[in-house]
């Protein structure tokens, strides 16, 4: 487990109280995705503000309740807090009918994050399915940010169709960042005008073969891509110490106390999300 | 000194409690013992161990955690301001009467929700503001086996006041200062040594009843013995029978999972936490319809290994005070001694 010993101490010292928040923007990042900027309303606390990359955060709507969401902003930026939520349920649903200017409560930065000062010197491989980008976002800001401490950059980005396919904004530039940072895109099926790869993502990587050589892999996406990215890795010769993923489970208090998220003895909320595949084989097989 | 009182004096004492604090004390109801808030003068009862543990009175079964308000200003409809408020249960309490595996489960609570990790500020305020009573339990049911969890039914290091029936008459010992105040001069008399000898003799009777279904050994040996046995056949088989009711989630001193919901009333509401159950197959329901612990065996064996495992590895301590409720109320009759001790042995 890779702590900073920080946690979120909540106002009066309670740590299921949110502090108070507005959504400063809404969009839509596909049809049934949409991302939203958080602004807290305590100004000195967002000046303040700070997280590592692939920390989450639990959002409240009261009245609806209260889910737990990846901060995916830039962990160098101050101005805002960006989400990204899927309709899936009543919660999400209620955010998605959200607009701009509501009011809503966080509790967060929440779990550990990805152990970016273990990984430099190293070539690093991003793959990504759907909205599984959205952890590895904040923390390819800050690869970026932190360019000259890591060798070859390689995102493996994969959706069903290019309109499934999040944050355009960023990955068109990203790929024109240097000639070391390479963006692989890949849509299930093909469709008229698509310029990139087809295939499933695993099977991109199996092409790809990115090399194991000084080479660390983190991954994250729907459970089935993340069970074969993990064979073709290993067959690509990566060990389990190269390999990290972040993982979501359903969870309630974000603190280790509701009980639900376990696997084994260690709490996704806290102890993860990001686990190293190494640590989770040390774990009891329950994902 | 230890002060002794008759049993025709409780309801006085207890109503000079009740004046000064929220008392909780096992009571007779709908043909239940239940530990429930006492009202002056009514009878409560000594000789039963109350079918809910104690847990409810430091942690509710539903508690609002904070109350939330939108405000509309018309004249500008379109923004909506929002304030929240904590709740604050800091009522002075006395949990009165209980037998020692429950003082072991509230210590159990202490241990995870205000131990080393996250505070968890509503346990904190109650359990600070808490004064416990607890009587040597003279009553072991078949079911019982305290002692082999680590515990004693005549012991009861973390309470304030501990109390022994002798015939007609309660000997209390005072273990802790603010224990001592809760002892009104008037109803008390002095206990002579005789006496003491006589409550000694009453400890050691309640000893020699209780069974010892197996040999624990350290606790690191368990947690190692019920990870290693997370593959095991034998989960299946054992649970085959499980219906998967969760009534040995709600009568466990140790089970805490929870649930947190907003219930809203037009523009206010509140934020409930209410007890929840890892033996519910919803309990890891995810949105997008996967669930780690779909099959009832997983979710079995996950409720005894994060109590004979997970969290003796995270806080070095058994999630079992062998008061043997989920034995006796299991519909189908699960128990959860022969289940340890087959894990033991694998």
């Amino acid at each position: 487990m890779i702590t900073n010993g920080k946690k979120y101490e909540g106002p009066g010292g309670n740590p299921y109280i949110p502090m108070l928040a507005t959504v400063t923007k809404l969009y839509s990042e596909t049809p049934n995705i949409k991302s939203l900027h958080v602004v807290l309303d305590d100004k000195e606390q967002m000046k303040h503000v700070s997280f590592e990359p692939g920390q989450v955060a639990q959002l409240s709507l009261f009245g609806s309740g209260e889910s737990t969401f990846v901060i995916n902003s830039s962990p160098l930026a101050k101005e805002h807090l960006q989400f990204t939520i899927m309709k899936t349920g009543e919660v999400s649903g209620a955010f998605h009918d959200l607009s701009e200017g509501a009011k809503i409560g966080l509790r967060g930065p929440l779990g550990n994050w990805f152990p970016y000062q273990h990984m430099e010197g190293k070539n690093i491989v991003l793959i990504a399915g759907g909205l599984g980008l959205a952890p590895l976002r904040p923390f390819m800001f800050y690869l970026l940010a932190n360019r000259h401490k890591y060798k070859n950059i390689q995102l493996i980005y994969g959706a069903r169709s290019p309109g499934d396919l999040c944050y355009s904004q960023d990955w068109t530039i990203w790929r024109e960042h240097d000639s070391k940072v390479k963006i692989t895109l890949t849509i299930d099926r093909d469709v008229p005008g698509w310029e990139y790869k087809v295939g499933f993502v695993p099977t991109i990587v199996k092409e790809e073969a990115p090399s194991a050589e000084n080479t660390i892999a983190v991954t994250c996406g729907p459970p089935i891509m993340i069970k074969f990215v993990l064979q073709e890795l290993e067959k690509l010769g990566f060990a389990p110490e190269q390999i990290y993923t972040t993982l979501e489970r359903r969870m309630k208090c974000g603190l280790g106390l509701c009980g639900r998220c376990n696997i084994g003895p260690k709490y996704v909320c806290i102890d993860g999300p990001v686990f190293s595949l190494a640590e989770l084989k040390a774990l009891p097989n329950e994902l | 000194m230890p002060k002794a009182i008759m049993q025709d004096k409780l309801n006085d004492w207890l109503d000079s409690i009740a004046s000064k604090y929220q008392l909780w004390a096992p009571q007779d109801k709908d043909g239940a013992c239940l530990l429930s808030p006492y009202t002056p003068g009514a009878p409560v009862n000594l000789k039963c161990r109350p079918q809910l543990s104690a847990k409810k009175a430091l942690f509710p079964q539903t508690e609002c955690l904070l109350k939330y308000q939108y405000h509309k200003d018309k004249s500008k409809p379109e923004e909506t301001e929002l304030s929240i408020s904590a709740a604050n249960p800091n009522q002075k309490t006395v949990i009165w009467g209980i037998a020692p595996c429950d003082v072991s489960g509230i210590s159990f609570f202490e241990n995870v929700f205000i131990g080393a990790g996250y505070q968890d500020t509503y346990f904190k305020t109650r359990r600070s503001n808490t004064l416990i009573a607890a009587i040597a339990c003279q009553h072991a049911e078949s079911t019982c086996f305290c002692e082999a969890v680590g515990g004693s039914p005549v012991s009861a290091p973390d309470a304030d006041l501990l109390l022994t029936r002798i015939d007609h008459e309660y000997v209390v010992e005072a273990l802790t200062n603010e224990g001592a105040t809760l002892i009104d001069e008037g109803l008390f008399t002095t206990v002579e040594e005789a006496k003491l000898n006589a409550m000694q003799q009453v400890k050691e009777a309640a000893l020699s009843k209780l069974s010892k279904p197996f040999e624990l050994g350290s606790l690191p040996s368990v947690a190692d013995k019920f990870l290693k046995a997370f593959e095991s056949p034998y989960w299946k088989e054992a649970t085959a029978a499980c219906l998967s009711c969760g009534i040995c989630t709600f009568v466990c001193p140790t089970c805490y999972c929870f649930n947190i919901t907003d219930e809203a009333q037009g523009m206010h509401g509140q934020r409930l936490r209410c007890w929840d159950a890892c033996m519910f197959s919803t309990y890891t329901l995810e949105a997008s319809g996967h669930n780690p612990r779909n099959i009832k065996f997983q979710r079995y064996r996950n409720r005894l290994s994060h109590k004979f495992s997970y969290l003796i590895t995270n806080n070095n301590v058994l999630g079992c005070t062998g008061c043997g409720r989920c034995i006796k109320e299991c519909p189908v009759g699960i128990d959860l001694r022969s289940i340890i001790s087959h894990i033991l042995a694998e």
